[in-house]
């Protein structure tokens, strides 16, 4: 459903005087209401899952290993077909749970890396050595946001992050704070926004010798400072902060909890940075490296306690509500490379997880087991495309224009 | 005398034969690395080990290296690669990505969450009370971990609150903030404010900065000592005090 009663932006224009009437009012509790209006463009975003560590191909994968009964696939009840291109199987006690939505527009994407080791694996999924593939998607997806690319959490990615035209990843690690920057606090501590604004820019000014002199160092402060005055110079945005936390967690009483300390968390402040028009939020969550894992009922166990809850609820809440009908969300889940036969090790390749609006079911991920059983059991991805062709698909379901990365090799994945 | 001579003599010609690379991992004696090998060294004619760089240690100037007609720029002295090197599996140069970087470059960085409490209270006289709860938002290592702090829009936005709120308390009853900011008294309260947060005075470029944070941007400020708070709290939130 399209709102179409007015524009956003001349909503938010003439919205600056009673917003705050209607801001967050610092805790406890707030009564906000909700301001996203349809837009005359769909305004997409993405949210990237990282797993530090691994990301078990049984999830996206499930079939592959029904033959050898590796990692727990020892029935046909472990199986979930999402039918597509190539016949997409997932995990049925896990991601077979996930909502219709989901298992009607995902996608399993081989990235054959030819990486086993963390630390380069870490890098190259989502840097190509130098430049870093999500803020060159952030900048290329544009939009009025000031904070286009977030990271929701303490953990950063790995490997080097210049800015990319201003484009710099910003740290989201309380949300009270982050909607106080946003605009959207009512409290007399807070200064005139305006004033502040310039005082920020003052600031940087006086930072100026001592910035230059420490570009690597303070590259954070140098960034942070930026992001911060473009953010002061936007419109104020109101969030209705209480009902989301109660959505992620019904428990969460009058004064929700503001930290970004768990996945839960990690998944109401991705809601909150896509709400406020930020293009791309990472969230990373760590203790997937399960070697020994031979049935998979580790990462079974935490998928379905810490990742499926808030995501399947992140899910429900961008595909169904009305304030995202204008939306584009995609989703993806990735991790340093898949886990190896028949121990649970590292494999040198990787099959992500991409769920969205423009994704067409199936998979180029599918990986091959030989062997007869969980001991001779072996695993190969066949020769697929690497890093850069996978941010090339998530940028083709993201809509954006012209070819920021490189040709999207995954096109029968794809719904026009 | 003897001996320290002998010492002084022995030192300066290790020094002209080794060149710099007396690292743990790279010591070349007579063109033999530490295993007895022959160690290639380096041809790039800037480096300064190589022996036909006439500005390098190991030169074939016979007026020596450093000489009126050889001068080393003093900003950028030659040094040593003093790091030792780790090989990891298959000979993998595992500090190849080392940066060698300048002296006095990149000295600064973020002051963590754990000292900042304690240094509002420094320059301030008073804690301001809404520092107490913002960990999360400074990104404060877990107890017994340590994690680099980083700076961000939302920290450095909420670093400008919690100066403002001590600003604001430093300026409700001194004489200096009773009158409304002028170019003037601004320059002379701003240079007293870097002084105090950072421990140097200001240079004229940033007190130029502060005057106009006090003065200029808060024109639609009624309040006269807000106006003073305004102007503390863009040097109380610059790189001198939020940095070390």
């Amino acid at each position: 459903m399209k709102n179409n009663r007015f524009s956003r932006r001349s909503l938010l224009q003439g919205a600056a005087v009673t917003a705050g009437a209607l801001a967050y009012n610092g805790l406890p509790g707030t009564n906000l209401v909700n301001r996203a209006f349809g837009q005359a463009a769909e305004k997409s975003a993405l949210l990237l899952i990282y797993l530090q560590g691994g990301y078990n191909a049984v999830f996206p994968s499930a079939d592959s290993f029904r033959t050898t009964g590796t990692f727990g696939i020892t029935g046909d009840n472990m199986l979930k077909p999402l039918g597509g291109v190539n016949n997409l199987v997932v995990d049925a006690p896990t991601f077979g749970t996930l909502p219709d939505f989901a298992l009607t527009h995902m996608a399993s994407i081989g990235v054959k890396h030819g990486i086993s080791d963390h630390g380069n694996a870490q890098t190259r999924n989502v840097t190509d050595g130098t430049r870093a593939y999500y803020l060159r998607l952030a900048s290329a997806m544009g939009g009025e946001a000031a904070i286009k690319a977030a990271v929701v959490g303490a953990q950063n990615p790995a490997g080097p992050r210049p800015a990319e035209n201003g484009v710099s990843l910003q740290s989201i690690t309380d949300m009270q704070t982050t909607i106080a920057a946003l605009g959207g606090a009512q409290d007399p501590t807070i200064p005139d926004r305006g004033i502040a604004g310039k005082g920020l820019v003052a600031a940087q000014s006086q930072s100026l010798t001592r910035l230059t002199g420490s570009p690597v160092s303070l590259k954070s402060m140098r960034e942070g400072y930026q992001a911060s005055i473009e953010t002061l110079a936007k419109p104020v945005q109101a969030f209705d902060f209480r009902n989301m936390a109660l959505a992620y967690n019904p428990a969460a009483g009058a004064a929700p909890a503001t930290a970004v300390n768990s996945f839960t968390q990690q998944m109401l402040a991705a809601e909150l940075m896509i709400r406020a028009g930020s293009n791309v939020v990472l969230a990373y969550n760590g203790g997937w490296d399960t070697h020994g894992d031979r049935t998979a009922a580790n990462v079974r166990n935490m998928m379905n306690t810490r990742i499926l809850p808030p995501l399947k609820t992140f899910i429900t809440r961008t595909s169904t509500l009305p304030e995202f009908a204008d939306k584009n969300v995609v989703v993806a889940i990735i991790g340093d490379f898949s886990r190896s036969l028949p121990g649970s090790d590292h494999q040198n390749s990787l099959t992500a997880t991409v769920i969205g609006k423009y994704v067409k079911t199936g998979t180029s991920g599918k990986l091959r087991v030989t062997g007869t059983n969980t001991t001779d059991a072996r695993m190969t991805l066949d020769p697929a495309p690497g890093q850069a062709e996978f941010w090339a698909y998530l940028a083709a379901t993201l809509k954006v224009p012209g070819t920021p990365f490189v040709a999207n090799p995954h096109t029968d994945l794809l719904a026009v | 005398m003897t001996k320290t001579l002998w010492i002084a003599v022995v030192s300066s010609s290790a020094l002209m034969l080794f060149g710099c690379d007396i690292g743990t991992s790279g010591t070349v004696i007579n063109g033999k690395g530490p295993g007895g090998g022959d160690v290639t060294l380096p041809s790039d004619p800037a480096n300064p080990n190589n022996p036909n760089n006439p500005t390098g240690p190991i030169s074939n100037d016979p007026t020596g290296p450093e000489t009126p007609t050889n001068p080393v720029d003093p900003t950028v002295p030659a040094r040593c690669d003093m790091g030792k090197k780790y090989s990891g599996f298959a000979a993998t140069d595992l500090v190849g990505d080392r940066i060698d970087a300048d002296l006095g470059v990149d000295r600064s960085r973020v002051k963590p969450f754990s000292s900042l409490a304690g240094e509002y209270t420094r320059v301030l006289g008073a804690q301001p009370g809404l520092i107490a709860g913002l960990g999360t938002t400074f990104g404060e290592s877990a107890a017994r971990w340590n994690v680099e702090p980083q700076s961000s829009a939302v920290s450095l936005y909420t670093a400008y609150r919690v100066a403002f709120q001590g600003c604001l308390t430093l300026t409700a009853t001194a004489n200096a903030y009773a009158a409304a900011p002028t170019d003037a008294t601004a320059r002379t309260e701003c240079g007293n404010f870097a002084q105090k947060f950072w421990s140097r005075p200001a240079d004229n470029a940033e007190l130029d900065a502060c005057v106009k944070a006090t003065v200029a941007d808060t024109a639609t400020e009624t309040n006269v000592r807000r106006k003073w708070g305004y102007g503390c709290a863009s040097v109380l939130t610059s790189a001198g005090f939020l940095s070390y």
